[in-house]
């Protein structure tokens, strides 16, 4: 190493540790990747949708009649005022039949398996060898589920003497402290959104009855509008992912970005955007989201009480900050019990109004409310539900902790749903589920490095055994970092410097 | 890269959905990441990378593989739409990214990277956005100088030379410079 540089040594480590674990470990969303997929082959769609084209349209074989749904794909512009949305929304969203909840019989939805993604951190670190006495884990995002391992092609292999993670992150401990809980009954209903009952094939009816002048959509037997994308003239966006049966709204306007104003210098430009947002209160946030789902006819006949969303960890730092676009959460409930996403937040259709003008800007999530229900058998031992608690759900760790052994209480469960995806290798289709489970509140979060305020373990007997056998690893010890860049290969930093023209 | 991404270009530019899809699904992670590090707000990082893509779908026929990869067009395409976003924003400075941005600025950011990002940010913040530009996508976004050069519109050597500015700009800041330094003397093109 140049001598020069030798003195900086401890230095230059650390700012290396930060600027490599300070790369955000992001992914794109699923569903945004998947909805701008289809946006992008819509277009093409809707471009080629012609009658010289007519081969090229996709036919989608349906199971084992071979019924074939097309991929149709209708862009409207709707004049405001000539073709009122309101009445638009109310069909999407209308009952295709007489009940809300259709009863099949017990174990109907074949198995329920486990999350795609449970013990998924555990088990990577498993395959890599990252579980032994000596390895541990650093997370490359700092809170709420410990983020993945940092072992991508941000890592710097560096001397065994010599490491430049600048802060080391434990795995919580969870305690249970509550009391004995029975849980009430060996078989309890889960739910799943009825895809058959969507009103694809309803506006697939409509369309292929109005027929387009360009071609004859009633040719094609058996067809099912998949999505739809309306867009109002200063309006809204209406994305319905029909198959799916789900519905966004998100307007039109350019919120985020100013209208026509370009870069602006001069004293005259005025019209700053304000620093800082007001915290609108959550009744008149409530009261603002109500008042649009009634004005578009938008059901709540499936969720539960709404409630403005706080970033409860900013808040509980200090750091939180009113943000402009604020959020009505409109949970999704079942027998009175809400539904929650695995890492405790809730699940349901959510309002976001500008806080500057108080105009809702989008709805997302409305679902089509027609479920399914089906009986499954539910553990009653509540040890073994606990024992998953202790071990910090199916999801595993918690990554956070600032030392080895703290602890996170859990107190007294309650009853929800925990909405769950599951993907049908036979036909390709993700349903939704929502199984019954029990939620496990996390008492003494206050001043803790996550997100996650509590512990939500499912009861569905099936999906214990399985998260029983796929999962049997051990809780990972504290990382420490070892890893290496890409593949894992990256000089050491004896060697970087040394190599180094300035060290030359 | 695609092994046979030149075919799935020529589809593309020939109306190909299918091969577009297939390029999609090859570069959605990437660009998505690529702007996200330039905007730090996941919701406006979407909207971005929606438009670049949109805008690679309407313009892929003007795309010319003689004067840069595939790759490199895209990014570019990312880039500039992220420019855009800040230049069509109602600032009285000059930003093109949000490392430009002073803390308080009214913009959108994620909470939960905005901690990391701020102690890094002390150090980046120092550069100026083109040397920053390159730090970032060579360490973060994995780019080798070329990619950096064509998507940037400057020569590999310009981009070389941006770095000894940077170096010489950080002074003041020995370690940082003598980090930019070994960073971008040692990492593989």
């Amino acid at each position: 190493m140049d001598p020069n540089l030798k003195e900086y040594e401890e230095v230059l480590s650390d700012i290396v540790g930060k600027i490599l674990t300070a790369k955000p470990d992001i992914e794109a969303d699923a569903r945004f990747v998947a909805k701008l997929r289809d946006e992008l082959m819509n277009k093409k769609i809707k471009n080629k949708l012609n009658i010289f084209s007519m081969n090229k349209i996709p036919f989608i074989a349906v199971g084992a009649t071979a019924a074939v749904a097309v991929v149709i794909v209708v862009s409207v512009s709707l004049v405001s005022g000539r073709l009122p949305v309101n009445k638009l929304t109310g069909l999407i969203t209308q009952k295709t039949t007489s009940d809300s909840v259709i009863q099949l019989s017990a174990n109907a939805f074949g198995s329920l398996g486990i999350p795609s993604d449970s013990g998924s951190q555990r088990s990577a670190l498993a395959e890599e060898g990252a579980l032994t006495a000596d390895a541990a884990i650093a997370p490359s995002v700092g809170f709420g589920g410990g983020g993945a391992p940092a072992n991508s092609g941000s890592m710097m292999k560096i001397g065994e003497d010599m490491a430049i993670s600048p802060i080391y992150y434990q795995p919580y401990q969870f305690k249970y402290t509550g009391g004995d809980f029975v849980i009430a009954s060996g078989e309890m209903p889960v739910y799943r959104l009825a895809l058959n009952e969507t009103i694809g094939r309803t506006m697939a009816r409509l369309l292929s009855g109005a027929s387009a002048e360009f071609v004859d959509l009633s040719k094609f037997k058996n067809a099912g509008v998949r999505s739809m994308h309306i867009s109002q003239e200063n309006g809204f966006n209406i994305y319905m992912n029909l198959d799916q049966g789900r519905i966004s709204l998100d307007s039109s306007r350019p919120y985020l970005m100013t209208d026509t104003v370009m870069r602006c210098d001069g004293p005259d430009c005025g019209g700053y955007e304000p620093e800082e947002y007001p915290q609108l209160p959550e009744t008149q946030l409530i009261s603002i989201a109500d008042r649009f789902l009634s004005e578009y006819g938008i059901s709540k006949t499936v969720y539960g009480q709404p409630f403005a969303e706080v970033d409860s960890m900013g808040d509980r730092f200090g750091f939180y900050y009113a943000p402009r676009l604020q959020t009505v959460v409109y949970p999704l409930s079942f027998d009175s019990k809400d539904v929650y996403e695995s890492g405790g937040q809730a699940s349901g259709m959510r309002v976001l109004i500008d806080a500057v003008d108080s105009e809702v800007r989008s709805v997302n999530e409305i679902l089509n409310p027609i479920f399914e229900k089906s009986n499954y058998e539910m553990e009653t031992d509540f040890n073994r539900i606990i024992k998953i608690v202790e071990n910090g759900g199916m999801w595993g760790g918690y990554y956070g902790a600032m030392e080895a052994g703290e602890t996170l209480e859990v107190g007294a469960p309650e009853y929800v749903y925990l909405h769950q995806y599951d993907y049908s290798q036979s036909d390709g289709i993700v349903r939704e589920l929502y199984v019954p489970a029990l939620k496990f509140p996390i008492l003494n979060a206050e001043g803790k490095n996550i997100y996650q305020d509590s512990v939500v373990v499912p009861l569905a007997k099936e999906m214990l055994d399985n998260y029983e056998i796929q999962n049997d690893v051990p809780m990972p010890e504290p990382y420490f970092m070892k890893g290496e860049e890409g593949s894992g290969e990256v000089m050491p930093m004896d060697a970087m410097v040394e190599s180094s023209p300035s060290a030359q | 890269m695609l092994s046979n991404e030149s075919d799935l270009i020529r589809e593309s530019q020939e109306g190909g959905n299918e091969a577009f899809g297939e390029l999609y699904d090859e570069y959605i992670q990437k660009i998505y990441k690529f702007v996200y590090f330039k905007t730090h707000h996941k919701e406006v990082a979407e909207d971005l990378t929606s438009k670049a893509f949109i805008k690679a779908f309407e313009k892929i026929k003007s795309y010319d593989s003689r004067k840069a990869s595939f790759s490199t067009w895209l990014y570019g395409i990312a880039r500039n739409t992220v420019i855009d976003y800040y230049r069509t924003k109602k600032l009285n400075i000059n930003v093109e990214d949000v490392w430009d941005l002073p803390a308080k600025n009214g913009l959108l950011e994620d909470v939960d990277n905005r901690m990391k990002l701020e102690e890094v940010g002390k150090h980046l913040k120092t550069l100026d956005v083109g040397q920053r530009e390159i730090i970032i996508m060579r360490v973060w976004d994995d780019l080798s100088y070329k990619e950096i050069a064509q998507i940037m519109n400057k020569s590999e050597a310009n981009c070389r030379m941006m770095y000894m500015r940077a170096v010489g700009k950080l002074k003041e800041n020995v370690p940082f410079a003598v980090y930019v330094a070994l960073l971008l003397n040692n990492l593989k093109n």
